[in-house]
């Protein structure tokens, strides 16, 4: 009875449909698992001048800023931080290490933003 | 039997391809140096790259016309016109300057006041070199405040300062005034979902695209980085911050911040580290919490007469306060358990 209900083009639509639909599933479960990677991204004046994979890091990297002020910028796996600035107030080196998306370091004078992305983001902004 | 078991697939079918909408969900969001901070937003829709551009190159227009050190914008016009009459002004400045009339007046000028002006320049809080004035020389200045000599004639577009000597300052009202243009800019682009922060100044226009509210957090004053004592979840609101850790300086062991009072002329001394108003204006929310000059009693009092804003206030002892409206949407959220929150208080 049931082999009589669906035609073959039946059954080979049901399998497609079935087959696309764990297509989806397993991209589904590809951008959750990717949602759990933390990146930083380093900008100055706005534009993106590095991104960097913080999961996936295995030596430090430094990052050296040389225009308009000196700067030394240090990622490690899980966590980044501002660790030297030639700027007058300090605020950036201050800020300490990043871990968690979300977090951020801003140094005004040279236009340098660090800005932990990816993750569970827990706010959308914050007012301060 | 059929139809129903195809039903089914397709509704499946549905129902996981609507994960893929993300990608259409993809956000402007931009970085921007100016007003001596930085800007971000977030915009989502069709128009969301232009309508972004032209946030950001009004604010440049603005903070050109406003600054006071800039030469040839208005507030430099106005001030090195002091007692000598009335100079034309841009409307917008005109504009900006009733709104900054208006927020005075809930207090008196005891909270806001834009001629503290000379005090804010004799102290330096946040140039490179901050001072402590001579007592006498407060005093003198401190005689020159007063909101009520900042005279305008609305029919010319014009604006006179009274007295020599006296000095407008919109630092305290020009981002919470430019961020109620940005949301005019946006809803003018067609645009239902986006925020601007301009340096702790946020501005919501709808809710996120998946139709819950914005989540906002309040930054812990004594925190680092982005650390926060909670969360208010938001929609067609402005979140404003004044605290005493924004600029600040030490001398002697003794924290200078940068609001002055305007009545003594000295840095806030008022038991409160920050306050934060919730209202649908963000110029009115910005010179709003400037009730942290106040206190917490007779701030609260403010932001009770002026009707329309929720308001958390945090003092020097770790106590967060919120007014009675604010209660079921204030998620007390402090990962460094110093802080005390006190309900129905």
């Amino acid at each position: 009875m049931s082999t009589r209900m669906f035609k073959t083009g039946d059954k080979i639509l049901i399998v497609s449909i079935a087959a696309i639909a764990v297509l989806f599933m397993a991209w589904n479960t590809f951008v959750v698992s990717h949602d759990q990677q933390i990146t930083a991204v380093i900008t100055q004046n706005g534009n993106v001048i590095k991104q960097i994979n913080l999961n996936d890091l295995k030596n430090p990297e430094s990052i050296y800023i040389n225009e308009p002020i000196k700067q030394v910028i240090i990622a490690e796996k899980g966590r980044i931080r501002f660790l030297e600035s030639d700027c007058p107030n300090q605020i950036c080196v201050k800020t300490g290490w990043l871990t968690k998306s979300g977090d951020r370091a801003v140094c005004l004078p040279s236009k340098v933003v660090i800005t932990i992305v990816g993750g569970n983001k827990e706010v959308d902004s914050v007012s301060y | 039997m059929k139809k129903y078991i195809y039903a089914l697939l397709i509704l499946s079918l549905s129902v996981f391809s609507t994960a893929c909408n993300r990608s259409s969900l993809t956000p402007v969001k931009s970085e921007d140096f100016a007003l001596g901070t930085i800007i971000d937003q977030e915009v989502y829709g069709a128009n969301a790259q232009k309508a972004s551009d032209e946030v950001s190159a009004r604010i440049k227009e603005l903070e050109a016309l406003w600054t006071i050190n800039s030469p040839g914008g208005d507030i430099n016009k106005l001030n090195s016109n002091a007692g000598q009459g009335y100079v034309a002004l841009n409307p917008e400045t005109i504009s900006i300057l009733k709104e900054a009339r208006k927020i005075s007046d809930l207090s008196g000028g005891a909270a806001f006041d834009i001629t503290v002006a000379p005090l804010v320049k004799a102290w330096g809080i946040g140039t490179d070199n901050p001072q402590v004035p001579a007592d006498e020389v407060v005093k003198k200045l401190v005689s020159l405040v007063n909101y009520k000599d900042v005279q305008i004639d609305e029919e010319t577009n014009s604006t006179s300062l009274k007295k020599e000597g006296q000095m407008v300052d919109l630092g305290g009202i020009a981002k919470g005034y430019i961020g109620d243009r940005a949301i005019e800019i946006y809803k003018k682009n067609g645009i239902t979902s986006a925020f601007a922060n301009l340096g702790g100044n946020v501005v919501v226009l709808g809710n996120k695209p998946d139709g819950s509210p914005w989540k906002i957090g309040i930054q812990n004053p004594r925190g680092q980085n982005s650390e926060i004592v909670g969360v208010v979840e938001v929609a067609d609101k402005a979140v404003v911050t004044s605290g005493d850790y924004q600029r600040y300086f030490m001398k002697d062991g003794k924290r200078y911040c940068h609001i002055i009072d305007p009545h003594t002329g000295y840095p806030i001394d008022s038991g409160l580290m920050s306050v934060t108003i919730i209202a649908p204006s963000s110029a009115d929310a910005d010179g709003l919490a400037k009730a942290i000059v106040l206190g917490l009693d007779k701030g609260m009092e403010i932001v009770k007469s002026y009707g329309k804003a929720e308001a958390i206030f945090i003092t020097n002892d770790k106590k967060i306060y919120v007014t009675p409206g604010l209660q079921g949407n204030f998620h007390f959220e402090d990962a460094t358990h110093e802080y005390t929150y006190v309900q129905n208080g």
